[in-house]
C-alpha cells in the first residue's frame, strides 16, 4: 500500500521554513498559529542545515526563509542561505524588512540570497503602521532601499482586507516607485488570527469590485515591467481555491519547533498529529507520515466533491478552512457553492455587505508573549 | 536582432534537478520546467555571446553530438537562428531574459 502510495506521490518543489514566530509586527491578520513556539523551542542553524540537506535530497528547488521575521532569529541566517545556495536552491528572504540594513543585505546577497519578498501593510505610512501595530514604514522603505542597492530583486508583499483594499491604487503606486520586480496582493485568509478578526477584515463586494477594476488597469498599463499577482478573494468566488496545489502536493513548511506541515497552517487542524523533523527524516514524513497522507488522493473526500468534475481542479479546497469554520477537516471548503455548509460563507458575507453599524469591538493584534506554546 | 545580446534575468536562476531529471529555471514563487533545447539556449544566455554566436554555438554542438553528422543533416543556419530568436522573444516577453545591444555599437 505504501509502494502504491510512494508511486504517485511526487517530491516537493517548495519549502517554507519559518525560522522564529517572533515579529515586531502585529498585524491582526498573521497567519502564525495562536499559540507560538517558544524562543528556546526554535531550531539552531545546525538542524536547519540538516533540513536543507534533506529538503534537497527530496526534491525541493525553491527553500522561502520566513517567520515571524527571519531576521529576528537568533541564530545564523547567512549559514543557512550559503548552505541553501550550495545544494543549488533557489532562496527567498520573507521579510517585514525590520533590521535589513544595506550592510546586511549585501552579506545575505554574498551568501547567495536570490530574492528578498518585503511586507507592505498598506501604500501609505499612517495606515500601514496601523495595521502592523507598529512604527514599521519608514523602515521598511530603508530596508527595500537597501535590496536595491545591492541589486538582489525585489518583491512586494501586501495583504490585502476591509481596512486597505480602497487604496489599492497607493498600493500599485508604492510598489511602482520602488521599482518592485513583482508585487503580490495576497487576500487574507481567515485562519488564526485573522479568523478572530475576520468581522473587521472582509471587504464588501463593492470593494472587491473595486479593486478588481483597479488591478486590472494596472496590469495592462504597466505590463510585463512589474509582475502582479491578485486573485478574487475565495469568499467571492463560487469555487475554493486549490490550496498548495493540494494537501502534501507540491510544497510543505517545516515550523520553528520542527514540525512538520503541508502548509503554513495545517497545525491548526485538530486529530492530525505532525511530525517533527527531530524524530524522523523529510524524506520519511513527506511520503509515509499519516499527516501528509491524510488529503492526498480522493478517498478522503465527501461525497460532494467525490462526485463533482472540479475535484481535479480544486481538490476540495482548503483543508485548513474547512476545520476552521466546520470543524470537520474532511468537509467539503465551504468556499464551494455546492458545499453542504456554504451557509457559513454567505452569512460572513452578508454581515460584511450589510449597511448596519459593525460592532464596535476592537481589532485584534496578534501578539507573541500572551500565546507561548 | 543577431548581433543583441541576451542574458538571464538576475532574479532567475537555472538549475539540472537530478531527482526529477529535468532542467529547470528557478524564479521567485515560480519554477519552470525546461525542454533541452530551450535549456541549452538558456544556458549561453550570460550577457557575452550574441544570438549569431549562440547559434554557431549551438550549432557545433549538434555536429558533434551525431556522430554521423554532414552538414547537410544539420538545420539551416538561418533557420535555426530565427527559431532561437522567436524563443528568446517569448522569454523576453515572460521577463525571464533580457536583451543588450552589442557593446560594440556602443
Amino acid at each position: 500500500m505504501i509502494e502504491h502510495k510512494n508511486n504517485r506521490v511526487q517530491p516537493p518543489y517548495s519549502l517554507l521554513a519559518e525560522l522564529t514566530h517572533r515579529c515586531p509586527l502585529h498585524c491582526p491578520y498573521c497567519s502564525n498559529p495562536l499559540e507560538m513556539t517558544l524562543k528556546d523551542h526554535e531550531l539552531k542553524t545546525e538542524e536547519w542545515c540538516r533540513v536543507l540537506t534533506q529538503a534537497a535530497d527530496l526534491g525541493v528547488v525553491e527553500v522561502h526563509f520566513s517567520g515571524g521575521e527571519p531576521l529576528l532569529w537568533g541564530e545564523d541566517l547567512e549559514a543557512l542561505i550559503h548552505h541553501a545556495t550550495r545544494l543549488e536552491m533557489y532562496t527567498n528572504l520573507i521579510t517585514s524588512g525590520i533590521g535589513l540594513t544595506t550592510e546586511k543585505a549585501l552579506r545575505l546577497k554574498d551568501a547567495g540570497l536570490a530574492n528578498v519578498q518585503v511586507s507592505f501593510q498598506a501604500g501609505d505610512a499612517k495606515l500601514s503602521d496601523q495595521i502592523g501595530g507598529f512604527k514599521a514604514f519608514d523602515q521598511k522603505r530603508k530596508a527595500v532601499q537597501a535590496v536595491k542597492e545591492v541589486g538582489m530583486h525585489l518583491s512586494l508583499n501586501v495583504v490585502l482586507h476591509r481596512l486597505n483594499i480602497d487604496s489599492l491604487d497607493e498600493i500599485i503606486t508604492l510598489a511602482e516607485e520602488l521599482e518592485a520586480g513583482r508585487l503580490e496582493l495576497a487576500n487574507t485568509q481567515y485562519y488564526n488570527w485573522a479568523l478572530l478578526n475576520r468581522e473587521k477584515l472582509l471587504p464588501s463586494r463593492e470593494q472587491i469590485e473595486q479593486a478588481s477594476k483597479i488591478y486590472e488597469e494596472a496590469i495592462s498599463r504597466i505590463g510585463n515591467k512589474m509582475e502582479i499577482i491578485w486573485v478574487i478573494p475565495d469568499y467571492y468566488a463560487s469555487t475554493p481555491k486549490p490550496c498548495m496545489g493540494g494537501w502534501g502536493a507540491v510544497a510543505l513548511t517545516v515550523a520553528p519547533n520542527g514540525d512538520v506541515l503541508p502548509c503554513p497552517t495545517a497545525g491548526m487542524i485538530e486529530g492530525i498529529s505532525f511530525e517533527n523533523i527531530q524524530k524522523s527524516s523529510l524524506n520519511q514524513i513527506w511520503y509515509e507520515s499519516t499527516s501528509f497522507n491524510a488529503f492526498r488522493g480522493e478517498v478522503w473526500m465527501p461525497e460532494t466533491c467525490r462526485s463533482c468534475d472540479l475535484r481535479h481542479e480544486d481538490g476540495g479546497g482548503c483543508r485548513c478552512q474547512a476545520f476552521a469554520l466546520t470543524g470537520d477537516a474532511t468537509a467539503t471548503d465551504p468556499a464551494c457553492h455546492m458545499a453542504p455548509e456554504h451557509s457559513i460563507i454567505e452569512k460572513a458575507v452578508q454581515n460584511a455587505n450589510s449597511s448596519s453599524e459593525k460592532p464596535s469591538s476592537p481589532v485584534i493584534y496578534r501578539n507573541y508573549l500572551q500565546h507561548l506554546k | 536582432m543577431s548581433s543583441t545580446i541576451p542574458k538571464l534575468a538576475p532574479k532567475g536562476r537555472l538549475k539540472y534537478d537530478k531527482v526529477r531529471g529535468n532542467h529547470l529555471l528557478l524564479l521567485p514563487e515560480k519554477v519552470v520546467v525546461l525542454n533541452d533545447s530551450a535549456a541549452s539556449i538558456l544556458t549561453l544566455c550570460d550577457g557575452k555571446d550574441s544570438v549569431h554566436t549562440i547559434t554557431e554555438k549551438l550549432r557545433s554542438s549538434l555536429q558533434l553530438k551525431s556522430s554521423q553528422a554532414t552538414t547537410n543533416g544539420l538545420p539551416d543556419f538561418q533557420k535555426m537562428e530565427e527559431d532561437i530568436t522567436n524563443f528568446l522573444k517569448e522569454m523576453v516577453d515572460q521577463g525571464w531574459v533580457v536583451m543588450q545591444y552589442d557593446r560594440a555599437q556602443e
